[in-house]
């Protein structure tokens, strides 16, 4: 497999504070690959640092062998952030299409005129996601699974071969948890996707991933295949290390 | 160290009581002064008190007169403002760029509007023309400041994502700032509208129309009793706009 990020020695620095210290790891294309550590670790740093959004104070990122994140690059991205950064006053519709933007005009996108092959995928994606019944839905008043499904949309209309995706269950109980990742399981099969995510439930972790790192003070210390989880051996992962 | 909080936050106050009371005797100020011709002021409020209601309809009139001045200048106003803040904005314009706007914004923002009715007084001459300017220019500076924080502190993750996904700053704006910022837009609207329709009732005191023009003309021609209608009728405004825009912020804040 190729590796699509690959992260070399990384560190970042905010203020005084190092919160990344010479991280090192590697993401293979179709593989999903998820981050687990303690709070304060450094998860949505990496993630942040490994988007571009932040610049690493020393090391270097290299994602699909470029060394600088370019436009074109960012064709392959998807993104589902922490909060998921859906802008609660659009509707679902205008939400998902936040994802297709540099696939067409600026024109197009600022009149809502959408290109009917755009709007037909969107029409597709939302279909699956079992959300096409939304699609004029403000998002304001969407439950927290279907909040979750319309930002797994966005991404999937970025027509990416990499979602990066930042605790995005954190804020659902259980079972709605674990529907929304079948959700995301099955689009990664369907599509052959890459999956590069945190997550801070186990089981979640598990179902979701072939490899699981464990992230401790701001650098991998552990790299573990996700059959290997569970709830008693992540305590121990997390301790740090004896003196 | 609770011992040198407690000390620093008693400094303070002492401190603030300090330039209180040297502000005070280097103004003068006496209150006292304001009871010392009681009889002077016992007529005056009498008069007060015999409300004179042949000039009602001088009233409605220039009531009206004051609420079209509020409304037109806030709206040219806050319609200035909205575009002006978001090339203020530090997470959407270049920095050169927002930060001379910001200068523009404070500047406008810094003049009250009776001193921006003064000088338009002197430009665009007597009658409500200057008023209105007066408050549409207040309104850009007030609005402005108010829309450019509310630009930059909304949805971050949101800011990133659409970084993410390549947007242009048109895209931006579209998709993120003003449908974020659209709830808090309403919300200063009306604040704005209903503080401009206080400070259009003393425009006229510089000759730059709405109901201070009469206010003004009376007073200096001793006429109190027929002062206290305009007064009421500023009082009955202010309460009503006050009124009327805490209901419909509410009802939008609920939708």
């Amino acid at each position: 497999m190729n590796d699509i990020l690959r992260l070399n020695d990384i560190h970042y620095t905010a203020g005084k504070k190092e919160i990344l210290k010479g991280l090192s790891m590697t993401v293979k294309a179709g593989s999903a690959a998820t981050i687990m550590g303690p709070n304060g670790a450094g998860k949505t740093t990496l993630l942040k640092v490994a988007l571009g959004l932040l610049n690493p104070s020393a090391g270097e990122v290299t994602f699909f062998g470029e060394k600088k994140l370019t436009k074109e690059s960012r064709k392959n991205l998807g993104y589902i952030p922490q909060n998921l950064a859906l802008v609660s006053e659009l509707t679902v519709l205008s939400n998902v299409m936040m994802g297709a933007v540099r696939r067409m005009s600026t024109w197009r996108s600022l009149t809502n005129s959408y290109p009917p092959e755009i709007l037909e995928e969107a029409n597709e994606i939302m279909n699956m996601l079992g959300i096409s019944h939304l699609v004029q839905t403000k998002v304001k008043k969407l439950s927290g699974g279907e909040r979750q499904r319309v930002a797994i949309a966005r991404a999937i209309l970025q027509r990416p071969s990499i979602i990066v995706a930042d605790e995005m269950t954190s804020s659902l109980d259980f079972k709605t948890a674990l529907n929304v990742m079948d959700t995301l399981i099955d689009v990664r099969k369907k599509m052959g996707l890459t999956l590069f995510m945190t997550h801070h439930n186990p089981d979640i972790a598990k179902m979701s991933s072939d490899t699981i790192y464990i992230m401790r003070d701001g650098a991998i210390s552990k790299e573990v295949p996700a059959s290997d989880i569970d709830r008693e051996s992540l305590i121990g992962l997390y301790e740090p290390a004896s003196q | 160290m609770v011992f040198m909080n407690r000390l620093r936050s008693n400094g303070i106050l002492i401190a603030i009581a300090l330039i209180v009371v040297g502000s005070s005797i280097h103004l003068n100020f006496n209150p006292i002064s304001v009871f010392q011709d009681a009889s002077n002021s016992g007529v005056i409020i009498a008069e007060l008190l015999q409300v004179d209601f042949s000039v009602a309809d001088r009233v409605l009139q220039s009531i009206v007169e004051t609420l079209e001045m509020a409304l037109i200048g806030s709206s040219i106003g806050f319609a200035i403002s909205i575009p002006a803040a978001l090339v203020a904005s530090k997470n959407i314009a270049p920095f050169y760029l927002s930060v001379m706007f910001r200068g523009i914004l404070n500047t406008f923002w810094s003049i009250p509007p009776l001193l921006w009715a003064i000088m338009l007084v002197a430009v665009a001459g007597l009658g409500p023309t200057a008023g209105i300017m007066a408050i549409a220019l207040f309104t850009i500076g007030l609005s402005g400041k108010y829309l450019y924080e509310i630009y930059e502190s909304q949805n971050p993750s949101a800011y990133d994502l659409i970084k993410v996904v390549g947007a242009g700053r048109l895209q931006m704006i579209k998709y993120v700032t003003i449908p974020e910022s659209l709830p808090f837009m309403s919300n200063q609207y009306l604040f704005i509208l209903s503080y401009n329709v206080r400070e259009s009732a003393i425009l006229g005191l510089v000759g730059a129309g709405g109901i201070g023009f009469y206010l003004t003309f009376y007073l200096e021609s001793l006429q109190y009793s027929k002062v206290s209608l305009f007064i009421i009728a500023i009082v009955a405004v202010a309460l009503a706009m006050d009124y009327l825009s805490t209901r419909l912020r509410t009802r939008l804040v609920h939708q």
